[in-house]
């Protein structure tokens, strides 16, 4: 089975590889962002641009995201965000893979912008907080978080 | 020795450098400061930008007390390393962030007695004084990573019985 792992390069990274006992013995790859830090993360990945608040860099991810899901054809998709998850989970549902959306553990009662937007493509949405519950509709699920 | 870290956001936090440079004037203890895209420049603390991922976690372990930005990502890194992070928010209206959520995260934490949250960087001196440290942490962690296991398990399972 193969899992693709969407994340920025940052904390969501961070977060990520915290819950890498879930997906580790799975083939898996990384679609991140480019940096530093990431040139050496070492696992199997495909690095692209930051794409931040550009509307351009986004249609560049979207292209992107389209040219390694066709080629990797994942069977589940896991994101603990940010906005990379969203050219991610819409290229993969429409190849018919199983998206796992974890919203940020910075998000203790407000919803992240990306959450908003991939709630309505996510198989299964949690959240890091019981008090974010309420906040999204009746798919999100609380089972835990980083700490 | 105090390890402040601003952490990779592209805004400064000038405030909180200031401050902490200041205070590295009139105590003892070394004071290292990441200040990421500060502008402010130390003079008396041992000053960073932007360090590789392993070399702050390091800092961290040697630190005695670490004070930072509300930064989701530090505040794991300090957490995970089994320390009491004192946490000082980034506001808006002195431009050090884009949006204010309240400091949401670091007021949780707080209530939970796992860090501290200080919004005035005046009250940072009396608090460096004193010393600080935990090691407990309970992570909800191992529960949602045993969530995620069973649902990729079951994900697979369907694969597997549609003999993909």
């Amino acid at each position: 089975m193969k899992i693709a792992l969407a994340c920025s390069h940052g904390g969501h990274l961070t977060e990520m590889l915290l819950l890498k006992e879930a997906f580790e013995k799975y083939d898996c790859f990384f679609m991140t962002y480019a940096s530093a830090r990431t040139e050496s993360l070492g696992y199997r990945k495909y690095l692209i641009e930051n794409i931040g608040m550009s509307p351009l860099r986004m249609l560049k991810a979207f292209i992107s995201v389209i040219s390694i899901l066709i080629r990797e054809r994942p069977d589940a998709i896991i994101s603990t965000g940010a906005e990379i998850a969203i050219p991610t989970f819409v290229i993969g549902k429409l190849l018919g893979a199983k998206t796992i959306f974890i919203e940020s553990w910075a998000r203790t009662s407000s919803k992240s912008g990306t959450g908003r937007i991939v709630y309505h493509f996510s198989d299964t949405f949690f959240v890091q907080w019981e008090s974010l519950l309420d906040k999204y509709g009746k798919k999100a699920v609380y089972a835990g978080g980083m700490i | 020795m105090i390890l402040v870290i601003v952490g990779m956001h592209y805004q400064g936090f000038d405030r909180l450098v200031k401050k902490m440079d200041q205070i590295a004037s009139k105590i003892n203890e070394k004071v290292i400061i990441q200040a990421g895209g500060s502008t402010y420049i130390p003079k008396c603390a041992e000053s960073l930008t932007f360090v590789p991922y392993d070399d702050i976690l390091d800092l961290i372990n040697e630190a005695r007390l670490v004070i930072c930005h509300d930064g989701a990502g530090t505040i794991l890194d300090i957490l995970n390393s089994g320390k009491f992070p004192i946490i000082v928010p980034r506001l808006k209206k002195f431009g050090e962030v884009a949006y204010d959520n309240q400091a949401e995260l670091a007021l949780c934490l707080e209530n939970k007695g796992m860090g501290r949250v200080v919004f005035d960087v005046e009250d940072l001196e009396d608090i460096v004084r004193v010393q600080v440290g935990r090691r407990n942490m309970s992570p909800g962690r191992s529960r949602l990573i045993g969530v995620i296991a069973e649902l990729l398990k079951s994900i697979e399972d369907e694969k597997d019985s549609r003999g993909d």
